[in-house]
């Protein structure tokens, strides 16, 4: 486990005890709490699906599963979102996969690839998507971009970012040719 | 009192812009200072948490937790009260306060108060501000004038490092200035088309209290030259801005004069009945709630605006039954702010074969051109603006998912058209209606009244924003700027984080407070030099001018302590 990963799961262990299944369930009905609602084994199982399927990992560069996008999007929900927003997100995770299994048979995260672009490209469409679906995508997909766009990897080697500029500002040079 | 471990040559309320300026001056001068703050020390460089932060070190990636914005619903209001400087501000539980109308009042209760995350933008006055009272017929006369404030903005200036162009501007005279950032290509075609189309319009770069070149005495204070980190709020490891932790107040430690006591709210000042002077401070330990009291034969009241007005209304006596220094009823009345609720944003599609490269930490100001040399509009006084242009790099857009969606984040930016906004920052006229008054029942957790605000807008405030975003509108069509967007925030006084007065300076002790050295008329030994002292407000921010009056009033006490006049 490097570094990153360290981090990310100790965000996430310590935004939410794990609770364990009680007598009979199996393992992985495992559920984690947050500090405003509770997630499923089965349902973090599932985002993990949809964040990794909204910025896959490449050959050439990190995705959604190295960064525990997932993780970061329900520890943004628990603490940056008020009540009713949380409400709509967790009924809309839930609708989200009741979607899956109307319209392609089975929970999220059994579908083909092909039938996860399908779902999505139907949800980004938003038409005929009900709403509490719209905030849960909505929601998931920002949060994913922003855990990649925010990224050390990506600010350092997409982005570029400068934290000291330095004292050499210029207001007014050509704009360099690429 | 000579030997009491509680006595000293000078106590000063408030740690902040204006105390630490006070403190400095005084510890320079040989006197033994007590530099009292009501909140937590904060000492330069050690205690900036957030400072060399990356934005992904951020738990929050720098957004407030939903919590913390529903219990603070007025602090977080302020633009700069984000996961990198939150723990800079108040909590508003903490230091109730009570809103007969709505005021956001912001605070910053540490040592160096809100100078760790001001703007810091330093424009002086002109005497077209001080004499603005007396021609227009509001508040009243300020005691001085331009030339009596001119050597001590120089002396501050060029303490503090100041950044600016010399532009030759009656209205905004220029100062000691370390060398101003370039304006970009679109905020000088800005400039060229205001100066070509109006004789009395200007456009010139903002000084700002940023080290672009510092000078010995700014290395001697440990400070260095600015990076153009724009992250300031935090607390600048560079020492490149000015605030009092890196500049006023180590340089009052140096001299081994500075007693600085954190955790001590002021409760009221001491009023002696027989000497007929005051004697001390009571103090109350924010921790222990412990009182004690301190005795100096000068004290300055630098607490911060309303705070100032606070403590002066909570130290009555037999002799000053209405708040030391209040013969007159005044204390508390006339408060102003600065109107900031307009703004403007547009685009600009030309100039696009070029752009800007790293950062500055300001951008341009057009000084105020309404009323300037005589009253011409419909209302009285004016606004200026700041004008800022630039360029942002976008990358792709963030349709669609997978592969395509993440090629699309990865594409090299693309630099977008040039955006330009401006905001307007208006001078208010202050009004016996708009006020302060401390309640008469409801206390904070230290015993002190709390303080009841009453101030809003007013007719000559909404003709001034109507005016602002006609011209702003004109003057930006004029310069070829599209998808011109006005907005009118509506934000309640206070947010400005500029009120001033209510401690008001004058000639007459009928009709102010304070004289023309910031003495309380009625107690030569009490001054107050933060923004409660301000007769009006003009349209600059004020920092600047609160530090150059403290450095002027607390040299002017030592002259008259010298010749046994306090």
């Amino acid at each position: 486990m490097n570094r990153r990963d360290a981090i990310y799961n100790f965000v996430l262990l310590s935004a939410g005890a794990i609770i364990l299944p009680s007598c009979g369930q199996q393992e992985t009905a495992a559920s984690i709490a947050f500090r405003n609602f509770l997630i499923t084994a089965e349902e973090q199982k599932m985002m993990q699906q949809l964040t990794d399927f909204i910025v896959p990992k490449t050959s050439g560069f990190i995705g959604a599963s190295d960064l525990q996008a997932t993780a970061f999007t329900l520890m943004m929900v628990d603490d940056c979102y008020a009540p009713d927003k949380q409400k709509t997100f967790k009924e809309g995770l839930q609708a989200f996969d009741k979607l899956a299994n109307e319209k392609y048979g089975s929970s999220f995260s059994e579908l083909t690839d092909t039938q996860k672009k399908t779902m999505l490209t139907a949800v980004e469409s938003k038409k005929d998507i009900p709403e509490n679906v719209l905030t849960f995508y909505g929601i998931t997909k920002r949060h994913t971009i922003q855990a990649f766009t925010s990224s050390q990897k990506y600010m350092t080697e997409v982005s570029h970012y400068k934290m000291v500029p330095g004292s050499n500002f210029k207001g007014c040079i050509p704009v360099k040719q690429a | 009192m000579g030997d009491n471990k509680n006595t000293f040559d000078a106590i000063v309320i408030g740690s902040g812009m204006s105390g630490g300026w006070a403190a400095k001056e005084f510890c320079e001068k040989g006197l033994k200072t007590l530099l009292l703050e009501r909140g937590r020390d904060v000492k330069h460089l050690k205690d900036y948490p957030t400072t060399n932060m990356l934005p992904w070190e951020f738990k929050h990636r720098n957004q407030v937790p939903y919590d913390i914005v529903k219990d603070n619903p007025v602090i977080s209001k302020c633009y700069a009260f984000k996961e990198d400087a939150m723990h800079f501000f108040v909590k508003d539980k903490e230091h109730p306060y009570i809103q007969e109308k709505p005021f956001d009042w912001i605070r910053g209760y540490q040592v160096g108060g809100k100078s760790i995350m001001w703007a810091r933008q330093t424009q002086r006055w002109s005497d077209f501000d001080f004499e603005g009272p007396a021609r227009d017929g509001f508040a009243v006369d300020w005691p001085i004038r331009y030339k009596d404030l001119a050597p001590w903005y120089s002396y501050v200036e060029k303490f503090a490092g100041i950044s600016g162009n010399k532009d030759g501007l009656a209205e905004l005279p220029d100062g000691e200035f370390l060398p101003p950032w370039e304006l970009t290509c679109v905020e000088d075609h800005f400039k060229q088309m205001v100066s070509k189309t109006y004789n009395d319009r200007h456009v010139i770069f903002a000084r700002c209290a940023h080290l672009t070149k510092p000078e010995p005495i700014h290395i001697e204070q440990g400070r260095g030259q600015c990076q153009a980190r724009n992250l300031c709020q935090r607390g600048c490891p560079f020492g490149g801005y000015f605030n009092a932790n890196s500049t006023t107040i180590p340089w009052a430690e140096r001299t081994g004069n500075l007693t600085l006591r954190p955790f001590s709210v002021v409760h009221s000042i001491i009023y002696d009945e027989v000497k007929g002077k005051a004697t001390g401070v009571r103090v109350i330990d924010t921790n222990t709630k412990q009182a004690t009291e301190y005795f100096a034969p000068v004290i300055f009241v630098n607490a911060g605006n309303l705070n100032t007005n606070l403590i002066l209304l909570n130290s009555v006596s037999k002799r000053f039954p209405n708040g030391l220094g209040n013969d007159n009823g005044l204390l508390g009345k006339y408060v102003a702010f600065h109107n900031y609720r307009a703004s403007i944003n547009a685009k600009y599609e030309g100039m696009l074969d070029s752009t800007t490269e790293n950062g500055r930490a300001s951008g341009a100001y057009m000084p105020r051109f309404r009323n300037v040399r005589k009253q011409e509009m419909d209302f009285l006084r004016g606004y200026a603006a700041t004008v800022n242009a630039g360029r942002y790099s976008h990358s792709g857009g963030s349709d669609g998912f997978g592969e395509e969606l993440k090629n699309s984040l990865m594409q090299k930016p693309e630099l977008g058209p040039w955006y330009v906004n401006s905001q307007c920052m208006g001078e208010t006229i202050p009004k016996v209606t708009n006020f302060v008054t401390l309640d008469g029942e409801k206390k904070d957790e230290w015993g002190i009244p709390l303080l009841k605000i009453s101030i809003d807008y007013d007719d000559n405030d909404e003709k001034m924003i109507k005016d602002y975003l006609e011209q702003a509108t004109e003057m930006f069509t004029k310069a070829g700027f599209t998808d011109i967007q006005t907005n009118d925030s509506k934000q309640a006084p206070g947010l400005d984080i500029h009120e001033m007065g209510g401690v008001r300076m004058g000639k007459d002790p009928a009709t102010s407070l304070l004289n023309e050295w910031n003495q309380l008329h009625a107690c030569k030994n009490v001054f107050v030099t933060d923004g409660a002292c301000m007769t009006s407000t003009s349209t600059q921010n004020p920092s600047l001018t609160y530090m150059a009056l403290t450095a002027r009033a607390a040299n002017h006490a030592v002259e008259l302590m010298k010749k046994n006049e306090l």
